[in-house]
């Protein structure tokens, strides 16, 4: 399908908030597309296809994906039994919901319920006028594919869990850690990679700041030893991969937002699927202020 | 307690890290602090992917490294690195990272039973290092369990080796 990534202008783009919403208020109720329509005053034909031009989604794909994303946390975090909970999502028999359910987690909700589990980065989050606004600012979210030879990294990792300034600390520390080396024979590109293990969510992800060692390859490491003192640095070999690459522009705390577009409107209609639950932020080698509306890194996940 | 000084070669070491306060959230030997989780992590893929870790070397021992210097003792930061040492840097699984230690002279202490909960870190660095001639050479050091060591609720039954970089 074509990812039309064209201005929205801003009355468009509130009312488009405001059906996403609506259609959040009323995710337990029997609402159907006619209904998000009339809530903002559009015939059924002009919101479908304004809705999908904004957002991305079509308005039921977006209804179901957010229904089932709610059910698969009342799955996991109460005690109420499947089919109430399907009934609350306004899945009126089982096997609809076991069906749909299967289809966006690949899982079913008895297997997640007796223990089954899925990434958090699966669910689909609500999105708000900030992603609408994020995906418009112009053709920065069109992918692109990327094969990569295998690279080492140098860097240092973190578990990142509430505290929002985790990561740029150990910015910082690695910063003045590259600072002590020696200098690093022909540094490459800088990298903050992200690692997801399953329950991210409530345990916290890793997250490595890294550069890149463009002349080293690990046996050759293991050969002459490293030109690293022994501080906290530790390397990490990267494997050839094929990567679909986004731009994002804007601060670090926007991230957020070009990642639920990657992951949650660009994936599943793509037709790829993730070789490893990682996040490559690429930073190349000058860069500077990650905290501006107008910088720009490369966003890369693998791919198979 | 008197070390005895050896000289070892480069180490290489694969496994996983964490660098932060790992107290930050929790304290104490429990095993919720994130040195815990760490070894929780490792110990975890090792049960499970143990057979993708390729040269390991015979003893199969297991390293917790800290490191520590001026500017993140400051903060109560540091980096630890739980992980095995390995005799080549090929075939590291993808989930893994690699740690290398110099070539160096060591001090190493051996602790029996409740001496492996006490406060060695300052017996070690301000009782022993003061009076013995030598100094620290690198700013780290490391804790290495062996067959010797039988885990956390066999103390008394267990020895451990901890090893200082040092300078003469």
């Amino acid at each position: 399908m074509s990812m039309c990534l064209s201005k929205v202008d801003d009355a468009t783009a509130s009312l488009m908030a405001k059906a996403l919403d609506f259609i959040e208020d009323n995710l337990k109720q029997a609402i159907t597309v006619a209904d998000m329509a009339e809530a903002v005053s559009f015939s059924l034909y002009h919101f479908c296809r304004t809705f999908n031009r904004v957002t991305h989604h079509t308005p039921y794909d977006y209804l179901m994906r957010r229904r089932l994303s709610e059910a698969a946390q009342a799955l996991l975090r109460s005690e109420r039994k499947i089919l109430d909970i399907a009934l609350d999502h306004q899945f009126n028999n089982p096997e609809t919901f076991s069906r749909a359910f299967k289809r966006m987690f690949d899982i079913q909700p008895v297997q997640l319920r007796k223990g089954g589990r899925i990434n958090s980065r699966q669910l689909m989050p609500r999105l708000t006028l900030a992603h609408i606004q994020h995906i418009h600012k112009g053709s920065y979210l069109k992918p692109a594919l990327e094969e990569k030879d295998a690279f080492v990294v140098a860097g240092m990792t973190t578990l990142v869990r509430d505290d929002p300034g985790a990561v740029p600390d150990l910015w910082d520390w690695f910063g003045r850690e590259l600072r002590r080396c020696e200098p690093i024979a022909q540094p490459g590109d800088y990298y903050g990679i992200a690692f997801y293990p399953d329950d991210w969510k409530e345990r916290g992800y890793l997250y490595m700041t890294a550069i890149e060692m463009t002349t080293i390859e690990m046996a050759a490491v293991e050969a002459v030893g490293m030109d690293l003192p022994p501080g906290p640095l530790v390397l990490k070999k990267i494997p050839a991969l094929k990567w679909v690459r986004f731009i994002h522009k804007g601060p670090t705390r926007d991230l957020s937002l070009t990642l639920d577009y990657v992951y949650h409107t660009w994936l599943p209609k793509s037709g790829q699927s993730l070789a490893y639950p990682w996040v490559l932020e690429g930073y190349g080698h000058d860069f500077r202020d990650a905290d501006s509306q107008d910088c720009e890194r490369g966003i890369y996940i693998p791919v198979q | 307690m008197e070390p005895s000084i050896i000289d070892k070669g480069q180490i290489m070491l694969l496994g996983f890290s964490f660098f932060g306060d790992p107290f930050r959230f929790s304290g104490g030997w429990s095993e919720e602090n994130e040195i815990g989780r760490l070894w929780n992590r490792f110990m975890a893929y090792y049960g499970q992917h143990g057979a993708r870790i390729k040269h390991v070397t015979s003893d199969q021992a297991m390293y917790e490294v800290h490191i520590q210097h001026q500017e993140t003792e400051a903060t109560g930061e540091y980096e630890v690195f739980v992980g095995l040492e390995v005799e080549a840097l090929e075939d590291v699984p993808v989930e893994m990272t690699v740690k290398i230690l110099p070539a160096v002279s060591y001090a190493v202490f051996t602790l029996r039973g409740e001496q492996i909960t006490s406060d060695w870190h300052k017996m070690i660095y301000q009782d022993w290092m003061a009076g013995s001639g030598y100094q620290s050479a690198h700013d780290y050091g490391f804790q290495r369990y062996d067959q010797r060591f039988k885990g956390l609720d066999r103390i008394q039954d267990s020895v451990l080796d901890v090893y200082v970089p040092v300078k003469g």
